[in-house]
């Protein structure tokens, strides 16, 4: 599902501090509030891509994939 | 009550005065334990102007919910204390039996504070508590006077916390140790207790820890037990000990080689664990309830020192008497590893101010008269081994370098030109790792560590150092592979926030980090589990996270009362101007800078920190239930960037 523009991924994915861009995108999207950004800033990456999943934002085999590859795979699914 | 004892000593030697304070559950809930308690008397009853030898001072020993279970090495205590080799916010932890101990007669927490008229000594038996002479015990070594003391009490089987002659002394980076060879080794609290006129304090508990959900809490431990049996890094703890990194150091051009001019040596192999082990490993042993056993013993069965006995070495410990002074021979690394012991010294700080001491040697800045003849040149033992004592004692140069480099310098005049080679941050001197190959994570807690600009243990950002041997590990937490990279700036910012706060929770719990960010068997989710069985508590991933957070702000806090900041989150100069030269065949980091700078303004935003100041910013404090501590930093946003302020120069406080 598509949550974030490619150019917003693309941006994100360059950068070498990713995390609290992505996290930032993901709550200016309306994907996170202020409660869950913070939460996934304290808990990392893997407890992110949990929520996202629950949320049915990316699928089961995303989620996999995301787990295997990283945040890049993730912004790929966020933005297709 | 589970987990807990509820309730800690707090010990005045000026009047005698014992008393048992009760810890509430909000308390207990707030500040979880060890570090994290310690942390929070010495930031509230520590005022951050106050001398640390003033008798009004105090020590803090703490242990954990967990400690004294059967959580894979559950037996660790911080030792804390306003640290008079930094002036700042300072402690330390150890592991061995004490922890455990101190537990099971009762408490979660002792705070010393006072001054004794005379050389004393604590007893605690359960609830019987006693200050007792220690006149017979002064200047004795650690293990001389754990051995009269369980003579004196008739019980081989207690445990002893114990400082040595450089704690009595006042050298400010004296330790504390705890069954003989177990040193909470840096900050200085040893001489805390030293000027407190505390040699030791023993314990006999025969209490118990409460568990909430015993069940659940031993199926854990037993599933945590059985993934050690396979744990890559285990092996290579239990095999060849913490020297294991010796020949990886030595490869990736971050060993510590004549005060950081180098990364690499040809003859370092000479003193990497495996050698050890083939030569003059005595025994292992292990720490309580641990299931790693990195312990060792070591016997020099030739040369000069033949027949000395101590135990170690550590790679913290031995690198800085060693290498970083220039010195090769392993038999002289070990006997210099028992030495410092012996006195109660930080190994690490007594490499560095010696190390320091030999570079401004080289560069004309001291000669021979200021070290009443001593010729400070690289590699000379002869000349390492007299200065230990030398500096242990208060002898000659030695009294000098007891007070650590930073301050060294000034007591010699030395200026800017001196500070530039004391390899300090915030006036503690680096252990023996590089950041132009260790990694830049590590390299970005040495310049933020909130026990002193310097640290190897408190950001513990491992994910790049053993990260390698846990493939995906980076990816799950970070969200990325390249962080394992050690000198990439990929990741590095959100890498040295997560480690810090889980750093924090694990020096809380009082477990042994080498079996949570060098090991990684056990992880944040492992440790939340096992917490809420002990405790019954059913406190969530989120929340464990947030107290590392709160403790790390609280020290940040204390240090940014002494207006120490932004300006003062550095490193020193040759690792982000000196490429790194190349010493050996096949070194990696050849022509490393460590551009720190890149990194800290991402790191700041996951902290919140002001950038214009490094404070903590208001609305995190309060966020984090430290509305008093967002009062306490109001005046000083200001006063930090007043062009006064600016001007200075601040190598310690």
């Amino acid at each position: 599902m598509a949550v974030l523009t490619k150019a917003e991924a693309k941006k994100i994915s360059e950068l070498d501090d990713y995390y609290m861009p992505m996290l930032d995108a993901l709550k200016k999207a309306g994907v996170l509030d202020d409660k869950t950004h913070r939460r996934y800033m304290l808990t990392g990456y893997y407890r992110l891509v949990e929520f996202l999943q629950e949320k049915k934002l990316i699928t089961e085999k995303e989620a996999r994939e995301a787990m295997a590859d990283g945040f890049r795979s993730l912004l790929g699914f966020l933005s297709a | 009550m589970y987990g807990w004892c509820g309730q800690r000593l707090r010990v005045d030697l000026s009047n005698g005065t014992i008393t048992k304070e009760p810890l509430s559950y909000e308390y207990r809930r707030k500040w979880i334990g060890g570090r994290g308690m310690n942390s929070e008397v010495i930031y509230r009853e520590v005022l951050p102007h106050l001398d640390p030898f003033d008798p009004v001072a105090r020590v803090c020993f703490g242990v954990g919910p967990i400690s004294g279970t059967a959580a894979p090495a559950s037996g660790r205590v911080t030792v804390s204390c306003k640290s008079p080799l930094t002036g700042g916010f300072g402690d330390s932890n150890m592991g061995g039996h004490w922890g455990a101990e101190l537990k099971y007669a009762g408490y979660d927490q002792i705070i010393i504070q006072g001054k004794a008229r005379k050389p004393v000594y604590l007893w605690i038996d359960d609830d019987k508590v006693e200050i007792r002479d220690a006149s017979h015990l002064w200047g004795k070594f650690p293990r001389e006077a754990d051995a009269m003391i369980k003579q004196e009490l008739g019980d081989e089987d207690i445990h002893i916390v114990v400082i040595g002659p450089a704690g009595e002394h006042l050298v400010r980076f004296a330790s504390t140790f705890n069954d003989v060879y177990r040193a909470a080794g840096r900050t200085g609290h040893g001489a805390v207790l030293g000027s407190k006129n505390l040699k030791a304090i023993a314990v006999r508990g025969s209490g118990t820890v409460k568990i909430a959900r015993p069940k659940e809490f031993f199926d854990i431990c037993n599933r945590l037990r059985q993934r050690f049996k396979t744990d890559p890094m285990r092996k290579f703890l239990y095999e060849i000990g913490s020297l294991s990194l010796i020949n990886v150091a030595n490869h990736d051009g971050w060993l510590s080689v004549n005060n950081f001019k180098q990364g690499a040596h040809p003859e370092a192999w000479r003193m990497s664990g495996e050698e050890h082990s083939k030569t003059v490993l005595k025994h292992r042993e292990g720490c309580f309830a641990c299931p790693i056993c990195c312990g060792r013993f070591t016997e020099i069965k030739e040369g000069k020192y033949a027949g000395e006995y101590g135990g170690g070495p550590e790679y913290e410990h031995s690198v800085p008497t060693g290498p970083r002074v220039g010195v090769f021979d392993p038999n002289a690394i070990w006997h210099n590893m028992i030495l410092t012991n012996n006195y109660g010294m930080d190994g690490i700080e007594t490499g560095g101010v010696i190390a320091t001491a030999m570079e401004w040697y080289e560069k004309g800045l001291i000669t021979s008269k200021d070290t009443g003849g001593l010729e400070l040149e690289w590699g000379n033992q002869e000349v390492v081994e007299k200065l230990i004592t030398m500096i242990a004692l208060r002898e000659g140069f030695g009294d000098v370098l007891a007070d650590g480099a930073s301050r060294a310098a000034d007591r010699l005049g030395l200026g800017d030109e001196g500070q530039k080679y004391t390899i300090a941050t915030r006036g503690m001197t680096l252990p023996g790792d590089d950041p132009r190959g260790l990694g830049f994570a590590y390299g970005v807690g040495f310049a933020i560590g909130t026990r002193g600009g310097c640290d190897h243990l408190r950001c513990l950002a491992s994910l790049e150092l053993s990260g390698f041997m846990y493939p995906g590990l980076n990816t799950k937490i970070l969200g990325d592979e390249r962080p394992v990279k050690p000198v990439t700036t990929v990741g590095k910012g959100y890498c040295c926030f997560y480690e810090e706060n889980q750093k924090a929770m694990v020096d809380c719990l009082n477990v042994c980090c080498f079996t949570t960010h060098w090991s990684y068997a056990v992880l944040t989710a492992d440790q939340v589990e096992y917490f809420n069985a002990v405790t019954g508590m059913d406190i969530t991933e989120e929340e464990f996270m947030e107290i590392g957070e709160r403790i790390v702000n609280l020290e940040r806090a204390y240090w940014a009362r002494m207006l120490s900041g932004k300006r003062e989150d550095t490193i020193p100069e040759r690792f982000q101007k000196e490429p790194m030269p190349k010493t050996v065949e096949g070194q990696t980091n050849i022509g490393a800078v460590f551009p720190v700078e890149r990194i800290l303004p991402g790191y700041y935003k996951y902290r919140d920190y002001d950038p214009e100041t490094g404070f903590p910013s208001e609305r995190r404090l309060k966020m984090l239930g430290l509305e008093y501590v967002a009062k306490d930093l109001e005046p000083l946003r200001q006063k930090y960037n007043t062009e006064a302020e600016k001007k200075k120069k601040k190598y310690y406080y």
